[in-house]
């Protein structure tokens, strides 16, 4: 046997219809540019940090880039754009800024939002070292969020690409979709494991025993309280840097950036014309990782 | 295979058939104990899973995907493949493809391979309790959420062309096959398409993983469908509504044809895709030469290449055994898995940032990937669970035909 | 105890401000408008401050000034000023204080409100803010244990304080239920304190000054007779009355330590004097001691007619100003004092051309990676290098004539100088040998002496006969007081002629210049392992910046057995470049004072001390000629008289009962068994209970060296306790980070002179010290009215010293804490308990009137002077302004113990010489790999392997290889090879009780590495710390595997061929040797 003429017809109708249908609903996604984020009046801060300590003419470079993030944070969200500039002449590879995050962030083993890297090159006596930081890259093309199924993940106004863990079902697609290796999943690993076993924590023990009060401590990551405790998220989420924008909102610096001793690291506003970063970038031939992939990094390199 | 009962033995309806030749046939004891093989390891790495989460898992966040994608790739190429053969077969009224009660098992087949291949991405998880957000929330932009959606769709255009299959005369089965097939076409093309989106792994970007994709799927669905046939013999297929043996080696041949086309199509565009790799100055990559001479260069040799290309391809042209034809088919179906695993593992050991496992230590932050006990052993239980989904669809389709076709009777005694 | 504790009120009402602020802004009002208990401005809506969702918004805790406490960092021995911010009592993020210009430069004006300070943070390195995984590390110690095994069985029972004070006070059989040991009396410190009668040590310390100073061996017997005379009712309080100069018994009770800082330095050497005994002995010459000693030598003042006074300190760059930085083995952005001052110090000026550096180091290191040039030198002969760079210099006229030429205090001042060196005064050479200093009033000129003796007086009254030194201006013979602020001398630098009477004299810059003409510079070089081309290079450079260029060395050069030479010839070039306290120059530490004599509290004061006196167990700080017990050479062991804190002799001394046998010992803070070089010969001695019957240690965990202990003390760690940090030498602004309690203290509580306090070093210490009613403890301990009962007495009177300034008339007193400020200090310090801070003790203990001052102190975590205070002009504001020598009269005058041989008073290249003074040719045979150590940035050598982050970016060490040695041996990159040496053919620990650690690593292939040298990095190859199954009151606590990684090569560094149970070391300076050892590796499978 075979089909029929109306057979047929109704099939391509079908066809037709679901095609028809699957394209629609990708469109809508594809070309859909509603932020989900708080925009406006309601994300301007008028914060009074360093009002009170005048500007000194040779102040540490970390007081002026705090003074123009103050400045950045009374405009309202969608009108800042966050940009890091890491001066690898200056970085010494010494890791601080590595912790500072995994503290910062309350981050497990195995997850980490800015490792840096350490390369020896020539040979001896003509040899050298290079060191690299990499935080998120901040794309402004970022193929990490738009393989995300369930829209956990998206770029900001501000140019930041939030994670959000309630909503992130912890499929780990964006993660092989990130070039950089910058997202890292949290599978829920402890940094007691394998400490102190058969020791005991009661009020009479010898020893302090296993415990670890600053792991079972909340995390600040974008304003809210994370516990992982009883595998709460972010546990079994995909996390990554988020350029602190728990802290930027009370008028903190990254960080990365606060506790980098070759003050190697720069964040600042590239909207602003007078700040720090847009100055290093004008006036330096920076350069981004990867840039064959596409992705429009927002963290600049200076070599 | 000899010690089958002959092919002119008594009548049966189509729930006989089943149960005789699927609960009681010669080989039950060995099927069910397989069957209980499976299940009971697999719950060991199910109860892992279930009581340690993610922990006693190999994979980690620089190889984020690992056993179970791979098995979920492979059984949605199965599911899509088995259909499309099956289909055709029945809207071209193949000789032994041709009836509804054969078009059912073809149904029958394909979601018992989706079922246990959606089990293992959700296994996969992180959030196993956010699994539903793809139905509720999905990002069309999402090759992820596309394809649930599409196999979503396609498991409901199966079930109606099951209900239908129980309508043979209604105009709409047809239509509804060919969406089916349409669909089941996509499927493994998608699957495709899903790594090679992925621009941040050269190794996945590419335009010939969707064919590739798709001719896999053919293959590994039509030699599930002619393992399941012959392993079962044609007294399980058949029935009153069916007629000889003669039908059953016709159908048996047909699909081992479909499935040596499809391996040596399969094996071509292979060929194709890593000659220009290896070859071309130009394009050099680290991935491919790690599948052929990497650690794992048995899964390609050995596994893939010998025991699921070579050896089939010998055991279905020297023979006439349908009973070695079930083995080179068995064969063909399981190895297929490990052209997935060498898709998704290469694709993500190669690091586009050097260093970065030196810059920070942790077993999770490795770019060498290797399953573990209990990753292998929820695959087992997925197998198993595939089995039962199986037998069990098909009796209920079965004792459903039969009742149809007694009240269709009874009206005609009348 | 950080285990969940009521919530007091406040607790409560800051919790019910989180709440209400979770409704609003992520930030307390605190960053908004200065009120602890302020409304905070609605930005945006509920929850969705920076992303909408239906989880709520949580405020910023880390940002609010009531969870935060500036402390001082002891991860390493910088100290930087952290900032440690808290989670309901728990410190969960450490950052920097931006008070301290360690952290921030320039650091926040000190006026600076602490509301307005809050929101800056400033940086630290990844050991400083993984700290407080050191504090909460499970392996910390709550309770005294004492042993129930063999000596390093780690075999323990837990025990109440009182009775742990008790037994090691009163002695008796105190392991009786151990076998072997049950009819083992202990002797007691009671006992051993066998001299209580402070008048009588007086007069007896006064009679054994006289028995050494006396030359003639006959009277000093006789003097010694006398001594027995007068001393016979208290001959039996001698260790040996005939050599009264061994001193009291109480000399047999040691007590040393490896990391001691102000507050419980005045503390510990206080309970030594409190009993009497001489021997309190620290850690330096393991450290980087030739470079403090040599210093000391060069600081050496004149005074009474000869050489005195030096002081133990050293100098370092002024990096921020240098224009030029010859960096000679110090791993500047890795290691030092310290990495995060240090660097931010450097890296803008590196880029933006102001500063140019040079690296001289074996090893390419992280500082190298920035430098100019990197001289990869052989190690071992940097005193060569120097050679090399001074015949550069003095050919070509490339140093400060003008500077060297100052001969006083008043030329000095004369040319805007703060201090002048003694280069153009004339020595005397005795058949070549340069020996003492020339002094005019001897030198008699056709019937005339230059000059005629004068008597003068010395500050305490004593008279003397001035003879003065002598120099030669424009070619005449002049007398000349180096002191004499009034008329300048300024005088010939080269002078190499005969006297009259045919005496030979030189100027010592003469000296030092025939010293670099001994060799050509490619000869030099040769030596050095280095290109002519790139030394002259350096040279050129280095001189090309006048007084803005420095030179500055660590351990590198320092820890050699010719270290103290290798760092007088650096210093010289730096003397040579004039460049001493000079802005970009070198500059020496400043801190505020502490201590008080003579301002607000006198911490000094301690009445009824009984004067120690004698010999010290190490040997230290005196000749082995004045003794009794000299006998000719070499001696059994080597003598000290310019250095100090010997850490290489503490428990060999013991081992060899040299000058006499101990009977108990206290280590505090200090693992010498890990940390020293050959540190296992070590592990021997303490084993052994008859060489050391008593052995007591104070540890935050069961350590490397504390396992081997009788009773264990718990410690508070660095983020529980009181500490005054100071400063370093590089640092020029006056500072004094405090450390101070900042969570609740981890070890159970104790309770000493009836107040309650944690366990921790200062309880063990008064705790014995009221068992044994020891002088200047407890009522009246600092006199009448100021008790000693409590830590605290100490520590917050130390700091109201602080707060008081320098000046008596407190014209220099910080400002008073306003009353917000005063209710913060309490606030942020809810969590802890009454023991550690209680505002009403507090206040009473420094009185009304400093506690808003000690506020303002602790508020900022200290004090520092503000930054355009550091400089005046282009010299530093609180310069070392003194003589340097660079002749040193005193160092040519003491014998080398172990060959009978002067030493040099000048700069001079030698080789490496054991004891005996013998090349270790031998040694080297066979072995063809000069073994060297380095630090990392993330590990120290004891604290940091507690530490789970810094694993994750240093899991283990290795052996550091040029791949040239590696191929010649066939090693592959990755293998494990064993480290051997001629004194350690096994390439093992042996750790006692039967245990045995192979010394084991992983070959690491790097191009960093000259080839020939091999290097491992220090923090490694734990056997203790946690790394280790110990068994407390019968229950096993499993080791941490990841703490066993890697390997730590100390004991494949040579034992001296002639000291047995040593470590090879400097005899001058004292250090021990780290980078002379030749060793193989040996493939393991
Ligand atoms: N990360 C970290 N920092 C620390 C510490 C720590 O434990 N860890 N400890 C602190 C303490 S206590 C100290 S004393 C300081 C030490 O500070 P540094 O002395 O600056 O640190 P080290 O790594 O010991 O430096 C020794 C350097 O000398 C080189 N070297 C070895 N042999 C020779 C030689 O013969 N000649 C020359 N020119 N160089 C040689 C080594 O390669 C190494 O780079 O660091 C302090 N800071
Ligand atoms: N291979 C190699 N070895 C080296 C060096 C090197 O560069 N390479 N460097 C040398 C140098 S510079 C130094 S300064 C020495 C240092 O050597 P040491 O002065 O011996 O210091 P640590 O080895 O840190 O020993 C510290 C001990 O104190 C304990 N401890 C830690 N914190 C506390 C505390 O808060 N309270 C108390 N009571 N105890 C505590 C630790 O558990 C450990 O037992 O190491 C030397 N050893
Ligand atoms: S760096 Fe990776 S994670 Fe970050 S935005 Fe780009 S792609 Fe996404
Ligand atoms: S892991 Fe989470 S964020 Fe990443 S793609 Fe999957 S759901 Fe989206
Ligand atoms: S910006 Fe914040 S989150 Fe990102 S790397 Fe730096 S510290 Fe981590
Ligand atoms: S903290 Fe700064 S200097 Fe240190 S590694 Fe990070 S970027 Fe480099
Ligand atoms: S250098 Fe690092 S470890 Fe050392 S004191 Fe400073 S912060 Fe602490
Ligand atoms: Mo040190």
């Amino acid at each position: 046997m075979s089909m029929d003429r109306r057979e047929f017809v109704k099939a391509g109708a079908l066809v037709t219809a679901s095609v028809a249908a699957a394209g629609a609903l990708v469109l809508k996604d594809r070309l859909s540019t509603t932020t989900s984020d708080p925009v406006g009046e309601k994300t301007v801060r008028h914060l009074t940090v360093l009002n009170n300590i005048k500007p000194q003419h040779d102040e540490d470079v970390l007081l002026r880039m705090q003074r123009e993030l103050v400045k950045a944070m009374a405009k309202p969200v969608e009108e800042r754009r966050w940009i890091m500039v890491i001066d690898t002449r200056k970085c010494v590879g010494c890791h601080a800024c590595t912790i500072a995050c995994v503290a910062e962030n309350k981050l497990p083993p195995g997850v980490v939002y800015r490792p840096v890297v350490t390369e020896e090159f020539g040979e001896y006596p003509n040899v050298q070292l290079r060191f690299t930081p990499r935080p998120c890259m901040q794309c402004d093309n970022p193929p990490c969020v738009p393989v995300c199924p369930v829209k956990a993940t998206w770029k900001r106004p501000d140019g930041i690409v939030a994670v959000d863990y309630d909503k992130c079902i912890g499929c780990r697609y964006c993660l092989t979709a990130c070039p950089y290796g910058a997202r890292t999943s949290d599978f829920g690993h402890s940094y007691l494991e394998g400490a102190s076993e058969g020791a005991s924590t009661d009020d009479d023990a010898a020893t302090y025993g296993p415990q670890a009060p600053w792991a079972d401590a909340p995390s600040h990551e974008y304003g809210k309280s994370w516990d992982r405790s009883d595998h709460q998220s972010p546990m079994g989420n995909a996390r990554k840097c988020h350029f602190c924008l728990h802290r930027l909102e009370v008028g903190q610096l990254p960080s990365c950036t606060t506790t980098c001793i070759g003050r190697a690291t720069y964040f600042g506003d590239a909207n602003d014309p007078d700040s720090m970063v847009t100055e290093l970038i004008t006036k330096n031939n920076v350069q981004t990782l990867l840039p064959q992939h596409g992705t429009k990094p927002r963290v600049y390199y200076i070599v | 295979m000899t010690s089958l009962p002959n092919a002119n033995g008594p009548m049966l309806d189509e729930a006989q058939a089943v149960d005789k030749y699927i609960w009681r046939s010669p080989y039950a004891k060995q099927i069910w104990i397989v069957w209980f093989l499976l299940l009971g390891l697999g719950l060991i790495g199910m109860y892992q899973r279930v009581t340690m989460g993610h922990m006693p898992a190999g994979y980690g966040s620089y190889v984020p995907w690992g056993l179970w994608i791979a098995i979920y790739f492979h059984g949605v190429g199965i599911a899509g493949g088995a259909f499309v053969v099956g289909a055709m077969g029945y809207i071209l009224g193949a000789r032994g493809l041709g009836t509804a009660s054969m078009l059912r098992t073809v149904i029958v087949l394909s979601i018992a391979a989706m079922v246990p291949s959606f089990m293992a991405v959700w296994l996969d998880l992180g959030r196993l309790d956010r699994a539903h957000r793809i139905m509720t929330s999905p990002n069309f932009t999402s090759m992820m959420a596309f394809n649930s959606w599409m196999y979503m769709a396609f498991i409901g255009v199966a079930v109606v062309t099951w209900v239908l299959s129980f309508r043979p005369r209604s105009t709409w089965l047809k239509p509804f096959l060919v969406l089916g097939i349409f669909l089941a076409c996509l499927i493994p093309s998608q699957s495709g398409a899903f790594f090679g989106v992925v621009d941040a792994r050269p190794f996945w970007h590419s335009a010939l993983f969707p064919v590739l994709f798709l001719a896999s799927a053919i293959t590994s669905g039509a030699a599930m469908l002619m393992f399941v046939r012959a392993a079962l013999g044609p007294q399980a297929f058949r029935w009153a509504s069916m007629d000889s043996q003669a039908e059953h080696d016709e159908a048996l041949n047909r699909l081992r044809i479909v499935v040596a086309c499809g391996l040596s199509i399969y094996l071509v565009l292979e060929f194709a895709e890593f000659s220009i790799a290896i070859w071309s100055p130009a394009s050099h990559s680290p991935a491919i030469e790690m599948i052929l001479w990497g650690p794992y260069w048995w899964a390609f040799w050995i596994v893939h290449l010998l025991i699921g290309a070579i050896v089939p391809l010998v055991l279905f042209f020297f023979t006439h055994r349908r009973g070695i034809w079930a083995v080179g088919a068995l064969l063909v179906a399981i190895t297929m898995l490990t052209t997935r695993l060498n898709v998704l593992i290469p694709g993500q050991s190669v690091p586009e940032l050097k260093g970065l496992q030196e810059a920070f230590h942790h077993p999770r932050l490795n770019y060498t990937y290797h399953a573990t006990a209990m990753e292998y052993l929820v695959g087992l239980f997925l197998i198993a669970l595939g089995m039962a989904t199986y037998v069990i669809a098909r009796r209920i389709g079965a004792t459903i035909a039969v009742r149809l076709d007694k009240e269709t009777n009874g009206n005609k005694k009348k | 105890m950080s285990k969940s504790k009521p919530m007091s009120k406040q607790d409560a009402a800051v919790l019910s401000r989180r709440r209400f602020l979770a409704g609003g802004a992520l930030l307390g009002s605190i960053l908004a408008e200065k009120s602890l208990a302020g409304e905070s401005p609605d930005h945006g809506a509920a929850g969705s401050a920076i992303l909408n969702s239906d989880r709520p918004d949580a405020p910023y805790e880390l940002a609010l000034s009531q969870n935060t406490i500036y402390s001082a960092c002891l991860q390493c021995n910088t100290g930087c000023g952290i900032k440690c911010k808290l989670q309901d009592g728990v410190v969960t993020k450490i950052d920097g204080n931006p008070y301290n210009p360690w952290t921030l430069l320039p650091h926040l004006p000190y006026a600076t409100n602490v509301e307005d300070a809050m929101p800056v943070d400033g940086s630290v390195c990844p050991k400083g803010q993984a700290g407080l995984q050191t504090a909460y590390d499970p392996y910390r110690l709550r309770k005294v244990l004492k042993r129930a095994g063999q000596r390093g069985e780690n075999k323990w029972i837990s025990i109440p304080f009182e009775q742990a004070i008790k037994e090691v006070c009163e002695g008796g059989k105190l392991f009786a239920s151990l076998p072997g040991e049950e009819y083992r009396e202990v002797e007691g410190l009671r006992s051993i304190m066998a001299l209580t009668d402070a008048k009588v040590a007086k007069a007896m310390e006064s009679d054994v000054k006289a028995i050494l100073d006396e030359k003639d061996k006959e009277k000093k017997k006789a003097l010694v007779a006398a001594f027995k005379e007068t001393h016979s009712a208290n001959l039996d309080k001698l260790i040996d009355p005939d050599h009264p100069d061994l001193g009291p018994k109480n000399n047999q009770f040691v007590v040393s330590w490896g990391r001691l800082k102000d507050g419980r330095g005045q503390l510990y050497k206080r309970f030594a004097t409190g009993f009497g005994t001489t021997n309190a002995h620290g850690h330096t010459t393991v450290c980087q001691g030739s470079l403090y000693f040599t210093c000391k030598a060069i600081s050496e003042q004149y005074e009474g007619g000869k050489y005195a006074n030096g002081q133990k300190f050293y100098f370092q760059s002024d990096d921020e100003h240098a224009k030029f930085i010859l960096f000679i083995g110090a791993n500047l952005f890795e290691a030092n004092y310290g990495p995060p001052n240090r660097t931010v110090r450097l890296t803008e000026n590196l880029i933006n051309g102001h500063t140019k550096i040079a690296v001289v180091d074996p090893r390419f290191s992280k500082v190298a990676s920035k430098a100019w040039k990197w001289l990869p030198i052989k190690p071992g002969t940097d005193a060569a290098l120097a050679m090399a760079v001074m015949r550069w210099m003095f050919e070509n006229d490339r140093f400060d004539a003008k500077f060297l030429a100052n001969a006083n205090k008043a030329a000095a001042k004369a040319a805007g100088e703060a201090s002048w060196t003694n280069a153009t005064n004339l020595v005397i050479l005795k058949d070549g040998k340069p020996g003492k200093l020339l002094r005019a009033a001897d030198v008699v000129i056709d019937g005339q002496p230059v000059i005629a003796a004068e008597t003068r007086k010395l500050a305490d009254g004593k008279e003397f006969v001035e003879k003065f030194l002598t120099v030669r201006v424009n070619g005449k013979l002049t007398a000349l007081d180096p002191n004499d602020d009034k008329t300048p001398v300024v005088a010939d630098l080269f002078v190499d002629t005969k006297l009259p009477d045919g005496t030979h004299i030189k100027t010592g810059l003469q000296i030092l210049k025939d010293e670099t003409l001994t060799k050509s510079i490619a000869d030099w070089c040769e030596i050095a392992g280095l290109r002519e081309s790139d030394v002259i290079a350096v040279a050129r450079e280095l001189t090309s910046y006048g007084k803005h260029a420095a030179v500055d060395m660590h351990r590198g050069p320092a820890q050699h057995t010719n270290g103290f030479y290798n760092i007088f010839a650096w210093m010289c070039v730096n003397m040579m470049l004039g460049n001493v306290d000079h802005k970009g120059g070198v500059i020496a530490a400043n801190k505020w004072d502490l201590e008080g004599k003579g301002k607000l509290f006198d911490l000094k004061a301690h009445p009824g001390a009984i004067k120690p006196f004698g010999i010290s167990s190490i040997r230290h700080g005196l000749d082995y000629e004045k003794t009794t017990i000299f006998a000719g050479y070499p001696a059994k062991r080597n003598w000290y008289p310019l250095s100090s804190d010997v850490y290489e002799e503490i428990i060999p001394s013991i081992g060899d009962a040299y000058p006499y046998p101990v009977k108990a010992l206290v280590m505090y803070m200090g693992a010498p068994t890990y940390s020293l070089p050959a540190g296992h010969t070590n592990i021997e001695i303490l084993c052994d209970l008859k060489k050391l019957p008593l052995f007591i240690s104070n540890d935050i965990v069961v350590g490397s060296t504390s396992m081997y202990a009788d009773y264990i003390f718990p410690d508070t760690s660095f983020l529980e306790r009181w500490e005054f940090q100071g400063s370093h030498p590089n640092m020029p602004i006056k500072s004094q980070p405090i450390r101070q309690p900042v969570i609740a203290p981890i070890p159970q509580s104790c309770t000493v002179f009836g107040q309650k306090a944690p366990i921790c070093f200062e309880t063990m210490l008064m705790g014995i010290a009221e068992q044994l009613k020891l002088p200047g403890f407890g009522k009246d301990g600092f006199g009448p009215g100021m008790d000693l009962s409590h830590p605290d007495d100490l520590n917050l009177r130390a700091v109201a010293n602080v707060a008081f300034g320098e000046k008596p008339d407190g014209s220099q007193q910080v400002p008073d804490a306003d009353a917000h400020e005063i209710e913060l200090l309490a606030q942020a310090r809810r969590h802890l308990p009454s023991e550690v801070f209680d505002v009403a003790r507090w206040r009473a203990i420094v009185g009304e009137k400093m506690w808003p001052k000690v506020v303002y102190v602790l508020n900022r975590g200290g004090r520092f002077e503000d930054a355009d205070k550091a400089f005046k002009g282009e010299l530093h504001a609180h310069p070392y302004g003194k003589l340097l020598n660079l002749y040193q009269e005193k160092t040519a005058a003491t014998i080398h113990a172990g060959t009978g041989k002067s030493n040099p008073g000048y700069a001079v290249y030698l080789p490496i010489r054991d004891y005996h003074g013998n090349e270790p040719t031998e040694l080297r045979k066979g072995h063809d790999l000069a073994l060297i150590t380095n630090r990392t940035i993330t590990a120290t050598k004891s604290r940091t392997i507690a530490d789970p982050w810094l694993s994750a970016i240093t899991p283990t060490n290795g052996i550091l290889i040029n791949p040239r040695d590696a191929e010649k041996m066939n090693l592959t990159n990755g293998q494990m090879v064993k480290v051997v040496s001629a004194t350690n053919l096994k390439g093992e620990w042996d750790l006692g009780a039967g245990k045995k650690k192979d010394m084991v690593g992983k070959v690491v292939f790097t191009q960093t590495m000259r080839p020939g040298v091999i290097s491992f990095t220090l923090g490694f190859g734990h056997w203790a710390t946690g790394a280790a199954d110990i068994t407390i009151d019968g229950h096993v606590i499993k080791g941490e595997e990841r703490r066993t990684a890697g390997v730590h090569a100390n004991a494949a560094m040579w034992t001296d061929p002639a000291q047995k149970n040593t470590c090879m070391l400097d005899p001058v300076g004292g250090s021990v040797s780290f980078y002379d050892t030749h060793v193989n590796l040996e493939p393991v499978r």
